[in-house]
């Protein structure tokens, strides 16, 4: 065969291109650490990278859903911790105050402990996270109980109808009749015992011996016939002063009151929703009886404040009740954590597997590649010492 | 046989070293120019009738110059010139589409993609926070812009596609008018039994270009003229050459604007120019098959998020309980003009995060006559206006309302709008002034559980690990937004390889084929070193028969 300039020429440029493009494809490898820089490079396994890159992404989000979650109910369980002990604290004093021995002195005081450990298991019940009420269910910016006083202490007080009022001119003395709200007209319940006193002008009127007060109901029987009035159109600056604080269910913008239920999701894994909240009525009713948590701890209240002893060991009762409950859903809430806990050491697990696994899809193995490189370039000097070799020489240097 | 004429055969021998030298020095000096075949001389004993001997020898003779070359071969590059033009084109539009979607990387849509349900996620932790919000409404502009960048870009690289064809038509008009050009040159040198060898060099490095450009076929007469057509078409004759022309149709992209989009005809009959191979195919190909392809591909995914997401968007409840609210523009026709609805762009309080809301039918919305006159304010429509208190009935269900006077029903848009979301009816003209109106229509309450509740914002998040692509023949979903977009990304990575393998077969052919041309037409140094000498020699020797015979003669006349 004939071997000409030409194709010698050709053959050498071939040669050196083709290396050269190797070198450039390895040098970019090596720049970037990343095998896979287009598509075309490794159609399906760019494919698998992208589904891989995109789990990952979806995992890392499960990872932050969780650790938000596992928030929420460490809060929501703290609070329960605390809601437990001082619902032991109400049962040792009720066991107490039960006694024979007690006096009627001694209840009113022991009383005044249940008064705070009261008020301490409602600012419980509002407990917040990152300013969100966690017994309140979807509705998170409504706390789920309102303790409201009734003021009756401004002149403003008076002439915007913000006091309290009841009506007894018709019914007269004897007769329970509703308390309720002179702005709105709706009636007020859940009266705090302890909390209630009331005067006209400078007189200041006796519990049970003027007026007996119903405190769940919110109810007012006066036995004095100076109080058998309507308040509405008896009142003035230094008329009827009522004062007692009293509870009641967080509202919407509508104005409705709010129920706590609903759910609070979290996705938790692909396809998987967890609800991360424990209504409230789940954590304080105790349904077979119907009793539920503040209306028992008017009741021990009232009972106190009355010397009533049968009501008192009723009250017992229905604390060990409602206590059940509570434990049931704190239980249900470990229970909960522990669950998330678990999903969230097998998404760690997961995450780290998908990492490994773009990662062997997307890096260049260093050793292999930079041998290659190696590899290469030799391949390339070599082509380029024998180029200048081969080319030079013909017959016209001998001659 | 005298001294005299074989003082001719020495002229002869003389004038034929000389010219073959001449050849060689042309050989040489040519040995690297390209398309340079090189030439040979056809030498043979020059003879007469000799009545004793025969035949006797008047030395020799150069029948004629031809050049070497393997007219098959060429005809073979030619053919694979032409797959070549072809699959540079479709490869080098493959690799333009593989830098638009710059995959796999950050900066690729799949990382939008996510962000954008994982805005979401964010939002399911914080349904009531604004900032949370925000970052839905962002992540979704910075994915509109990504969508409407990788379209423009698509657009673009079509544009420039079509532009590229009308170089090339001018391109094969220049050829096609050089080849009838050296057909005239070459007619008339070899209608004179000579060879046109240098003609036919330059003709067929013309062909070979052509040959990239274009498909080709060729047909040689007796004179060494060639015709040349291409899909049908003649485009040279020995006679004539024909022009290509190119015409414009206006064709909108999806972007909005519009391309010229170039199509060819052969100049004078008119009839259509289709390529069957060459650039000007891969162009053609590029630009009507192989684009629009991945452009599809995008707006399909474009499409299909804005029809999910708003979807459940809809159904879903905003901060202040209202719904039936779209997140994305539901006019958007695919990847160029995704953009969020007019709500969502208004304020992030749009967003539904919140789920819920059963239908229900409302009844007896009579709007008495008067009451709802052109011009007065729109009225209010109701749950049931019988009730006691009756209570208004927000977010009707578009498309439910249907508005009846007592002899026809009225038409939406012309004659009344309804504000679904807040339930009030307007009149659009004065018409029904004086007619009772009955108002049927649905709507949904009783779902909205708060501004805390994040089941919708849950639901629109899941769509990400949902089957939402793809129908099979039940009409059921078999992929995810995800696993189709690299599953497309996967196709175009196949699709190029395809190319570049076509690409690099054909081009390894080509140098096969020039190589072993190279071996017959490409000019050895060596070779022609010794021919040189050789030359030289017989030169030499013919010089020396010379001064012999004119001393024979120097002696016969000096007798």
């Amino acid at each position: 065969m004939r071997v000409t300039v030409t194709e010698l020429n050709r053959n050498v440029q071939h040669v050196i291109h083709e290396r050269y493009n190797d070198l450039a494809r390895l040098q970019e490898q090596l720049a970037t650490g990343r095998r896979l820089m287009r598509p075309s490079d490794a159609p399906v396994d760019v494919a698998n990278d992208l589904n891989l890159t995109s789990e990952m992404k979806r995992f890392q989000q499960y990872n932050k859903n969780i650790n938000d979650g596992l928030g929420f109910m460490a809060i929501t369980g703290d609070s329960m911790d605390s809601m437990n002990i001082l619902m032991q604290r109400s049962r040792e004093l009720a066991i107490q105050a039960a006694s024979d021995t007690k006096t009627a002195t001694e209840r009113v005081i022991i009383n005044k402990e249940i008064e705070q450990v009261f008020r301490q298991l409602i600012t419980l019940i509002n407990t917040q996270y990152k300013g969100e009420y966690v017994f309140s269910g979807p509705q998170h910016k409504i706390p789920p109980i309102v303790l409201n006083s009734s003021p009756a202490d401004s002149v403003d007080d008076y002439n915007l109808f913000r006091m309290a009022s009841y009506d007894a001119s018709a019914s007269g003395v004897g007769t329970p009749v509703q308390l309720f709200n002179s702005f709105d007209q709706s009636p007020i319940t859940k009266l705090i015992p302890g909390t209630f006193s009331l005067s006209i002008g400078t007189t200041t009127y006796i519990e049970n011996t003027d007026y007996s007060v119903d405190y769940e109901a919110g109810t007012i029987t006066p036995l004095n016939p100076d109080l058998a009035i309507d308040v509405m159109s008896n009142y003035s600056v230094d008329g009827v002063k009522m004062k007692f604080e009293y509870l009641s269910k967080g509202k919407n913008i509508y104005g409705e009151t709010i129920s706590g239920k609903g759910e609070i999701l979290r996705e938790i894994e692909a396809g998987v929703t967890m609800a991360i909240n424990i209504p409230l009525e789940e954590m304080i009713t105790d349904y077979s009886s119907g009793n539920e948590l503040t209306g028992m701890m008017i009741r021990f209240g009232e009972s106190l404040l009355k010397n009533d002893q049968p009501g008192i060991e009723r009250a017992i009762e229905e604390l060990d009740k409602v206590f059940n409950t509570m434990l049931s859903a704190q239980t249900r809430n470990g229970a909960k954590i522990n669950r998330l806990e678990t999903t969230l050491y097998r998404n760690e697990s997961q995450t780290t597997g998908i990492v490994a696994q773009i990662s062997v899809l997307e890096d260049a193995d260093m050793a292999e590649t930079v041998s290659k490189y190696m590899l290469t370039e030799n391949v390339y000097k070599a082509a380029l010492q024998t180029a200048t070799r081969v080319i030079q020489p013909s017959l016209v240097n001998f001659l | 046989m005298s001294l005299i004429s074989n003082l001719g055969v020495g002229m002869r021998g003389l004038a034929a070293s000389q010219l073959a030298m001449d050849i060689t020095g042309q050989n040489i000096s040519n040995a690297d120019v390209e398309g340079y075949s090189r030439k040979r001389i056809t030498q043979a004993a020059a003879y007469r009738r000799d009545p004793t001997y025969g035949q006797m020898g008047m030395g020799t003779e150069i029948i004629n110059i031809e050049r070497v070359r393997s007219s098959f071969l060429d005809v073979q590059i030619q053919n694979q010139n032409q797959e070549v033009g072809l699959w540079k084109e479709v490869d080098y539009t493959l690799e333009s589409i593989e830098n638009i979607f710059m995959e796999p990387t950050d900066t690729g849509i799949q990382t939008f993609i996510d962000s954008f349900f994982d805005s979401w996620q964010n939002l399911s932790n914080n349904p009531s926070n604004i900032s949370a919000r925000e970052m839905v409404k962002t992540s979704a502009e910075i994915l509109n812009d990504v969508f409407h960048n990788l379209s423009n870009e698509l657009s673009d690289l079509s544009r420039t596609r079509n532009d590229e064809i009308l170089q090339r038509v001018n391109k094969v008009n220049e050829l096609t008018k050089t080849i009838y050009d050296l057909n005239i040159e070459i007619g008339a040198v070899e209608s004179g039994m000579n060879n046109a060898n240098d003609s036919r060099d330059k003709r067929d490095m013309v062909l070979k270009e052509l040959a990239s450009i274009i498909d080709i076929s060729v047909i040689e007469n007796d004179v060494g003229q060639i015709s040349v057509s291409s899909s049908g078409n003649l485009l040279v004759s020995p006679a004539y050459h024909q022009k290509l022309e190119t015409t414009t149709s206006v064709f909108a992209l999806p972007d909005g604007t519009s391309v010229g989009q170039i199509g060819i005809r052969v100049a004078e009959t008119r009839n259509e120019f289709k390529p069957i191979s060459g650039q000007i195919k891969g162009l053609i190909e590029s630009r009507d098959v192989i684009i629009p392809k991945y452009q599809e591909k995008l707006d399909t995914l474009a499409r299909s998020l804005v029809e999910k997401v708003n979807q459940l968007h809809t159904t879903g409840y905003n901060l202040n309980g209202y719904t039936g609210i779209e997140f994305f523009d539901s006019r958007t026709t695919g990847a160029s003009d995704i953009q969020l609805s007019s709500s969502i762009l208004t304020s992030v309080h749009n967003i539904a995060a919140a789920s819920g809301g059963e239908l229900h039918t409302a009844t007896q919305n009579v709007l008495a006559a008067g009451g709802h006159n052109f011009g007065a304010a729109p009225q209010q429509l109701f749950r049931d206006p019988t009730w006691a208190a009756p209570v208004e009935a927000r977010n009707v269900v578009k498309g439910t309302a249907i508005v009846s006077s007592p002899d026809a029903v009225l038409t939406e848009g012309t004659d009344y709008v309804i504000d679904y979301i807040h339930g009030t009816i307007q009149m659009l003209h004065a018409g029904y002034d004086s007619v009772d109106l009955r108002v049927d229509f649905q709507y949904r309450s009783g779902g909205f559980q708060g501004p805390g509740d994040n089941t919708n914002s849950v639901a629109i998040a899941k769509l990400r690990s949902d089957m939402t692509m793809e129908q099979d023949l039940h009409g059921n979903y078999t992929s995810t937004f995800t696993s189709f977009y690299s599953a497309f990304i996967g196709e175009l990575g196949l699709n190029r390889n395809e190319a570049s393998a076509s690409l690099e077969t054909r081009q390894f052919l080509i140098e096969q084929y020039e190589s072993h041309q190279d071996a017959i037409a490409g000019v050895s140094l060596d070779e022609e070193m010794g021919n040189l000498i050789k030359y030289q020699h017989t030169y030499q020797a013919s010089a020396r028969l010379i001064t012999t015979i004119d001393q024979m003669l120097d002696v016969l006349l000096n007798m």
